[in-house]
């Protein structure tokens, strides 16, 4: 086995998770009432997890085109990437206790702070915290005033 | 003379502001993630309710064809299809924006929606009544086999990775079965949660998949979003005009693929775009550079897609049928204005008809220099604004465009979580468009599938229902060419070298 392949293990790991998502699909269509229910799920479970299979094989004889070098992550901003999928679903859990507007606000002054690699200079510290408030709100009054979209108004307050 | 009169009136100036202001509103809305053309269209519609009947009809044609297009701004810059119409326009829309030349993208898009456009009213003009026994020629069989079509693209997206991308449009497919069965009604895959009992909702899955993903790559460098070009170019218009030209073919095949899914009901401009995509694929000599920035891509989707906007209307305003879902926003409207739909509206009400017919040329027309401003405007605004602004308001508009679709915040926590595992599986090498095309496909595959199926058991013709009927043998007969034809094309193209050498 070359070197390259035993460094790819990713493939058959990314395959057993799909086995497992088609094999709990089909346990799970064992509790459906009506044929007309189970047929589709359970046909394209079976489809998913034979792919799976046909995916290890090629990567056993060594045909499997090379997988996209996960390794390259570490040259980039993990806790950043981190930090902005833990903002958007922190935002998510958030919104029904700080109600739309607060979340917004947090949520775009954490993402903001995220994103910046620019030095705080005082025009950025002054413009872009205003910038941020006037986009949310433009889009809150947008969304709850003109487009008639209830939006949460959060419980804690 | 009437056809003359028709068109006065359609010229009004309050038609005619009324499509330019539709236009204009719709643009916007179709751009912001989330907001969908029926939500523009549903939103607005109570205005028509004082208005005269073609006056009304004009205002909410403009609005619709307007929002379609604006789909095609977010899905260039930011790789989130502002509609679910314009998601094959990320394919090659974005790549092109990313190699600096977004505001080329822009252009080409803006003519090719205009040419779709033009192809459905022009289709609409002329052969409405017969196109719409179209619509009633196809039954569950032929929706299951479009619907596969549709899926076949997937060998098309899947970047030398068939067997991951086939794997990953069974994962689309299964995400689109969880919830309450269409059919039957059992509760499927839900695990005992609340939360996942009224499925995933396409659009904000697809902005979960398509957009999240960005966004974490975007926060991981300090690189731009954009690659810019040195000097500005303006909209590159001569350039997207010479190139439209040398693809006239591609875009009136695709406007006219447009026109026909259009009429097919609940089928929809996503569908159109795809099989147009898909089509343009097929025939290009440049294959290799489909999916990473070929303007054929990018000319294929936006003129089907809003070329649907006249084709739906033709089982609309005939049969009384909608075609696309704005369709029945429109249709709604139409019922409280006291308009009888059905195939006498061309003979009783024809100043009506042929009135909104005018004012939807007019509109698709005005969409050239409303949507060049609009996407310059745009395009100049994604590449200006720094990163540090630029990625807390695209994630802010994907949770409240998310949360407007349904008002759901488990909506928003399933949109971020689903973007999320798209990039994961977007770091081994499972790409988002084959996830994506299972879950808007799935169930129109899976209804088609089981009607057909429960026909053709009932009438104990199963073989019959799925292979005797002949659009749908015309169907399969499609799939065929575009999942093998470009494999048997190369092989024969290496046969002949082979046999000159």
């Amino acid at each position: 086995m070359s070197e390259k392949r035993i460094r790819d293990i990713s493939t058959p790991f990314m395959a057993a998770i799909f086995v497992a998502i088609g094999a709990v699909v089909i346990w799970d269509t064992t509790t459906y009432t009506d044929a007309d229910s189970y047929v589709f799920p359970r046909t394209i479970a079976t489809v998913m997890i034979a792919l799976a299979i046909l995916l290890v094989l090629q990567w056993l004889i060594g045909w499997s085109p090379s997988a996209k070098d996960p390794g390259i992550v570490g040259a980039q901003s993990v806790p950043r990437r981190l930090a902005l999928f833990g903002s958007m679903i922190a935002a998510a859990l958030l919104m029904p206790l700080l109600g739309f507007l607060g979340t917004g606000m947090i949520a775009f002054a954490a993402i903001m702070l995220t994103a910046m690699y620019d030095p705080w200079t005082p025009y950025r510290f002054i413009v872009y915290p205003v910038a941020g408030a006037v986009i949310v709100g433009g889009f809150y009054l947008l969304f709850a005033r003109v487009l008639q979209v209830p939006l949460p108004e959060g419980t804690w307050f | 003379m009437a056809a003359l009169e028709n068109l006065l009136a359609a010229m009004s100036p309050l038609n005619f502001l009324l499509a330019l202001g539709g236009v204009i509103a719709g643009t916007v809305i179709g751009s912001l993630p989330g907001l969908t053309a029926t939500m523009a269209v549903a939103v607005l519609v109570p205005i028509t309710f004082s208005m005269e009947p073609a006056s009304a009809l004009i205002l909410m044609g403009a609005i619709y064809t307007g929002a379609i297009y604006g789909g095609a701004y977010s899905a260039i810059l930011i790789n989130t299809p502002g509609t679910p119409s314009a998601i094959a326009t990320t394919f090659d829309g974005y790549p092109m924006a990313k190699n600096g030349d977004g505001d080329l993208a822009i252009t080409l898009a803006c003519i090719a929606s205009v040419v779709g456009g033009l192809v459905g009213a022009f289709f609409l003009l002329i052969l409405a009544p017969p196109l719409a026994s179209v619509a009633l020629a196809f039954g569950p069989v032929e929706y299951f086999w479009l619907a596969i079509f549709g899926l076949s693209l997937i060998a098309a997206l899947s970047e030398g990775h068939l067997i991951k991308a086939l794997m990953g449009g069974c994962l689309g497919l299964l995400l689109s079965s969880i919830g309450v069965a269409e059919v039957s009604a059992d509760i499927r895959l839900t695990f005992g949660s609340q939360v996942l009992v009224g499925g995933i909702e396409t659009v904000s899955a697809l902005i979960g998949l398509y957009c999240v993903p960005v966004l974490i790559d975007l926060v991981a460098t300090p690189d731009k979003h954009l690659k810019v070009a040195s000097e500005s170019k303006g909209i590159r218009f001569k350039e997207a005009l010479a190139i439209s030209w040398r693809g006239k073919f591609n875009l009136l095949r695709s406007s006219v693929i447009g026109t026909m899914v259009g009429i097919l009901p609940g089928a929809g401009g996503s569908i159109a775009g795809l099989v147009a995509y898909s089509e343009a694929r097929r025939t290009a000599k440049n294959q290799d550079q489909f999916g990473k920035g070929a303007p054929e891509g990018v000319q294929a989707t936006e003129s089907a897609n809003n070329a649907t906007v006249g084709g739906g209307f033709i089982p609309t305003l005939v049969l009384g049928i909608p075609g696309t879902p704005p369709d029945a926003v429109i249709l709604g409207a139409l019922l409280v204005q006291g308009v009888k739909v059905g195939p006498n509206l061309f003979t009783s009400e024809s100043s009506i008809v042929y009135t909104f017919i005018w004012g939807l040329f007019l509109a698709t027309i005005l969409m050239l220099p409303v949507g060049l401003i609009i996407g310059r405007y745009a395009y100049s605004s994604i590449i200006a604004i720094p990163k540090a602004l630029l990625v807390p308001t695209v994630a802010f508009m994907t949770l409240i465009g998310t949360y407007s679709i349904r008002n759901s915040t488990s909506d928003v926590a399933i949109m971020v979580i689903l973007g999320g595992i798209g990039w994961v599986l977007g770091r081994f090498g499972f790409s988002a468009s084959p996830i994506v095309l299972g879950l808007i496909l799935g169930s129109i595959a899976e209804q088609g599938f089981v009607q057909a199926w429960t026909i053709g058991a009932a009438t104990e013709n199963l073989t019959g229902m799925f292979f005797g009927r002949p659009i749908s043998l015309a169907i399969i007969a499609m799939i065929v060419i575009s999942l093998f034809g470009p494999t048997l094309v190369r092989l024969l193209g290496r046969g002949e070298k082979e046999a000159t050498k």
